[in-house]
C-alpha cells in the first residue's frame, strides 16, 4: 500500500470510529471496552441491539454515558465518565471483573490503541521512553 | 462483645504506625477511604508501602499522601495522568513503583486472603512485568509465578455496615474494597451509614463481617477531575 493512497483517505472522527465498530457488535454479546475510543461505543449502539457492555471495575450491562444532571459518580466506567445501566446490569468486585475476560467469559473485547499496524500488531500498554501509562 | 465501631476517624486509625503496608480501595473517583485517607495525613504517617489501583488524583484520594512525601513505595496499576504529586516523588527517586497488571493485582490480594502462596498467569509473561519470577509452561503456554500480596490495613469506603461489619457497597464503588477487606491483617471501614444488626439483608451483604475490624461512621468525600 503506498503511502500517496493513505494520506488521501479522509480520516473518521472518533465518532465515526465508534459507530463503525458498534455495527460489529452481536445481539447479547457481553462485551468489554477499552481506553480511548471504544469507550463511545455504547453511545452508537444500533438500536436494534442489546450488548451488555463490561467494565473492569465491576459492571455488567453499561449503558449509554449519562447525560449532563444524570449522572452519578459512583457509577463510572473505566475511564472514570459516569454511565447508565440496562434492565439485567449487575455490579461485583474488580477481581471477579478480571476474571470475566481473563478467564475467557466474554464474547468481545474492543481495545483500545496507540498504534496499530496494518497487520494488527498493537501497541497499547506504554511508549518506550514517555512518561505515564496507557 | 467489644464493638467495632470507633468515634472517630482519627481514632480508627491511630495505632496505624510508620513503615506499614496499607491498602486502599476505590477506582475512577467512586469507592476511595478518603476521610481515612486525611485522618492518615494528619496523623503524618511516614514511610509506608501504600497498595492501591492508582496513586492519586492531584491532592485528592491518596494524592495527599504523596504531596506530604508519606508513602516510600507502593504498588498500583495506573499512576495515571492526574497522579502528579506521585509522579513528582518518582521523578525524584523519592518513592518506588512496583507495576502491576490490574487483574493480577486483585489476584495477589485475593491470594493473600485465601492463604494460597501464589498462582502462574500468562499474563505478563515475557515482558518487563516478568522480571525476576519464576516461570515455566503448563499446558503448552508460558507463565510466571505470581507471589501474594498481603497489608498490614486495609482501609476501605462502604455505603452500609451493622456492628459486625457486615458491609454493602454502592453501584460501581464496590471494585477493590472487597478483595482488600479479604486481604489485610486489620480493615478498617468508613462507611456513609451504619445500620443496626439485622438491618442488612443477610442474602445482600456484600463482605462478611468476619473480614472487618473497625468502622468508622463519615459523610463520603469525593475529588472530581
Amino acid at each position: 500500500m503506498s503511502e500517496n493512497v493513505t494520506t488521501e483517505k479522509p480520516r473518521l472522527t472518533r465518532e465515526q470510529i465508534a459507530q463503525r465498530a458498534a455495527q460489529e457488535l452481536t445481539d447479547g454479546a457481553y462485551v468489554n471496552l477499552g481506553w480511548g475510543i471504544p469507550n463511545l461505543i455504547a453511545d452508537y449502539l444500533p438500536k436494534d441491539l442489546t450488548v451488555y457492555f463490561h467494565s473492569e471495575n465491576g459492571i455488567l450491562g453499561m449503558g449509554r454515558r449519562a447525560k449532563p444532571g444524570e449522572e452519578d459518580f459512583d457509577l463510572v466506567d473505566a475511564m472514570k465518565v459516569p454511565v447508565t445501566l440496562i434492565p439485567g446490569a449487575s455490579f461485583f468486585h474488580q477481581a471477579d471483573a478480571h476474571l470475566m475476560t481473563r478467564g475467557g467469559h466474554l464474547d468481545v473485547a474492543v481495545l483500545g490503541g496507540f498504534q496499530v499496524s496494518e497487520k494488527g500488531d498493537l501497541a497499547n500498554w506504554k511508549i518506550p521512553g514517555a512518561k505515564g501509562s496507557g | 462483645m467489644k464493638s467495632k465501631i470507633v468515634d472517630s476517624l482519627d481514632a480508627a486509625i491511630a495505632d496505624i504506625p510508620d513503615g506499614a503496608r496499607i491498602m486502599f480501595g476505590g477506582f475512577g473517583g467512586a469507592g476511595f477511604p478518603n476521610n481515612l485517607i486525611q485522618a492518615l495525613s494528619r496523623k503524618g504517617v511516614k514511610d509506608i508501602t501504600a497498595i492501591s489501583n492508582n496513586c492519586g488524583t492531584r491532592e485528592g484520594e491518596l494524592g495527599v499522601m504523596f504531596k506530604n512525601g508519606q508513602v516510600r513505595h507502593v504498588i498500583a496499576s495506573f499512576p495515571g495522568p492526574h497522579s502528579n504529586y506521585f509522579q513528582e516523588r518518582f521523578a525524584k527517586g523519592e518513592v518506588t513503583c512496583e507495576l502491576v497488571p490490574q487483574g493480577i493485582l486483585c489476584e495477589r490480594m485475593r491470594a493473600a486472603a485465601a492463604g494460597l502462596l501464589g498462582f502462574y498467569t500468562t499474563v505478563g509473561a515475557g515482558t518487563e512485568v516478568a522480571k525476576g519470577k519464576e516461570e515455566r509452561v503448563i499446558d503448552g503456554k508460558r507463565c510466571i509465578l505470581e507471589a501474594p500480596i498481603h497489608a498490614d490495613f486495609a482501609l476501605i469506603k462502604a455505603e452500609k455496615a451493622d456492628e459486625l461489619g457486615n458491609l454493602t457497597y454502592r453501584l460501581a464503588a464496590r471494585n477493590f474494597n472487597p478483595i482488600m477487606a479479604m486481604a489485610a491483617k486489620m480493615t478498617i471501614v468508613e462507611a456513609d451509614e451504619i445500620v443496626p444488626l439485622g438491618a442488612i439483608e443477610p442474602q445482600n451483604v456484600i463482605t462478611p463481617g468476619i473480614f472487618v475490624h473497625r468502622i468508622v461512621q463519615a459523610k463520603g468525600i469525593r475529588f472530581q477531575g
